[in-house]
């Protein structure tokens, strides 16, 4: 397992396609925590739940926008499936691999690392740039551990996109089809399914779920339980992929 | 399966939705020798490839790749090289980094990747991306690649598409070496007049079904008949009807025999006292033999 998860991020390092999506992540994220700043203790932020950024909880929820790279890991993730069929390498992979259920799972584990590097880098950047907006400005809050564990929050978040995405890229197979159902799903269904019915949001794999270990939602779980949630929502996506590619022909 | 097979081919069909795209098709290839796989476009050879590789499900029947199905051999890819239509490459990636690729996939030494490229006349595109290969030269990485293994058996897919004449004539060579190290090859292509160069055995496949299975000198033979040229033409007619033979008047004194050995024309004829000038196999191209096995004015796929 551990040579096909190599040969799965060979895959990825050898294409460009992740250096885009990072550097758009990072960009997204960094301008994000800027904002945040910008706009925390004006009255348009008093307005949108923003307070001063005066304690180690505050920053939290700012390093907590790196976990907005999910949506750049979903990408990179489904497309670490779909690309195998649209320049038709997938026969090449199964010839050397022919237990599907082994390239199902490689391709799965691997995006985890994936994902979790996305939100590592993208909550530490968001961390960099309160560090340097208090160095600019003076005085600023202490960096405590919940700061640091809001990092690896965001990269759990990013991890567990990863496996879903997989997972989606390989029971779709088309790169288009797999695109528009992540951009559909996690900017249109999930916000306004949990808004329309809100009973539904424990229960949305991003908006509830995956949040819980953001700054939102923190209430609708204790931690084991979102987790619990989010290892369930991951294998029922393997076991959906994994059906579905063993029956399909190459 | 038939002593010194490779592989072997037997019932299989599959099917499409409705569209049966191998119906019942049985045959083998040996070890030691080159097979050539031909059928009109749509015949099922793409197919039953896939169907031998394990990328697609048999409706019925099997097919086995020495001895076993394809997806129950260990490190399959130092046993099989192919090379299909199918299998593509990533543009972005070298040529180098899709063989590392193929050898961690596969539990190969990456350092064959090398003696591959060289082998293929690759060795100066190593660094360079996929994406701007020509036709020919992912021609070329794709055999590397099915070499990649140092593999028993090869099965490749219009191999010669997109070569040029060296690369053709390199192709010729490689496989026909490749079999003699006794080496099996199952080889698809529509260029017939390389099949007909290269290899030993054809298998003739239309709508599916295995039309002509054998070798090649036989194939073509069969094809052709026996050309007897003799004063006594109209006597020797009557000898070899008599004795079963299908006779055709070609020319006065010339006949087109078919059905009979060519040694057993020879012995009617000095039995009826017809004096022979001329008596041989007429060969055909297999180009001939083969529009006429399958009934079609298009080439194989």
């Amino acid at each position: 397992m551990i040579r096909l998860i190599r040969a799965e991020l060979l895959k990825v390092r050898t294409t460009r396609l992740w250096v885009g999506l990072l550097i758009g992540s990072l960009l997204l994220n960094g301008a994000g925590a800027v904002l945040l700043l910008v706009l925390a203790g004006t009255a348009e932020g008093r307005d949108a739940g923003l307070t001063p950024v005066r304690t180690s909880e505050d920053v939290r929820t700012i390093v907590h926008t790196g976990a907005q790279a999910f949506l750049f890991v979903l990408v990179l993730a489904a497309t670490m499936a779909t690309t195998e069929y649209r320049y038709s390498t997938a026969a090449g992979t199964y010839l050397a691999t022919p237990r599907r259920e082994g390239v199902v799972t490689a391709k799965s584990l691997a995006a985890l690392p994936v994902g979790a590097v996305f939100g590592l880098l993208s909550g530490a950047l968001a961390l960099l740039v309160v560090v340097v907006w208090f160095a600019v400005k003076g005085g600023g809050p202490t960096l405590g551990a919940p700061v640091w564990i809001a990092v690896a929050e965001d990269g759990l978040q990013c991890a567990y996109a990863g496996v879903l995405g997989a997972a989606l890229g390989i029971a779709l197979r088309s790169q288009v089809v797999a695109i528009l159902v992540v951009l559909g799903w996690t900017l249109v269904v999930e916000p306004l399914a949990t808004s329309l019915v809100p009973s539904l949001l424990p229960w949305a794999p991003f908006a509830g779920a995956a949040s819980a270990f953001g700054s939102a939602n923190a209430e609708l779980y204790s931690r084991p339980a979102a987790a619990g949630l989010m290892l369930a929502y991951a294998a029922c996506a393997w076991i959906v992929a994994l059906v579905l590619e063993r029956r399909r022909d190459v | 399966m038939p002593v010194g097979a490779a592989i072997e081919i037997r019932g299989l069909s599959k099917r499409f939705g409705n569209v049966l795209a191998v119906d019942d098709l049985s045959f083998s290839v040996p070890r030691g020798s080159v097979t050539g796989f031909l059928g009109p476009n749509g015949a099922g050879k793409t197919t039953t490839m896939r169907c031998l590789l394990g990328l697609a499900s048999p409706t019925s029947g099997e097919a086995l790749v020495l001895g076993c199905r394809y997806e129950t051999l260990t490190d399959p890819l130092r046993h099989v090289g192919a090379a299909l239509e199918v299998t593509g490459f990533h543009p972005g990636r070298t040529a180098r980094q899709h063989l590392r690729v193929t050898a961690i996939q596969g539990r190969l030494d990456p350092g064959r990747s090398t003696a591959v490229l060289e082998a293929t006349g690759m060795t100066g595109y190593a660094a360079r991306r996929v994406g701007g290969f020509s036709s020919g030269m992912r021609q070329r990485l794709a055999l590397a690649t099915a070499l990649m293994g140092d593999p028993e058996v090869l099965v490749l897919d219009e191999p010669a598409n997109g070569l040029d004449p060296a690369g053709v004539a390199w192709l010729r060579g490689a496989l026909r070496g490749f079999a003699e190290r006794g080496g099996a090859v199952l080889i698809s292509s529509h260029i017939l007049s390389e099949v007909q160069e290269v290899a030993d055995r054809v298998v003739v496949l239309a709508n599916g079904r295995r039309i002509s299975e054998g070798d090649m000198d036989v194939l073509m033979a069969a094809g052709g008949g026996i050309v007897v040229r003799s004063p006594h033409a109209a006597t020797l007619a009557t000898a070899l009807t008599s004795a079963g033979a299908t006779v055709e008047r070609t020319a006065d004194d010339a006949l087109t025999v078919t059905g009979m050995p060519i040694e057993r024309v020879g012995e009617l004829a000095a039995q009826a006292g017809a004096v022979l000038h001329e008596l041989r196999v007429r060969t055909t191209s297999l180009e001939e033999t083969f529009l006429a096995l399958t009934g079609e004015g298009d080439t194989a796929s």
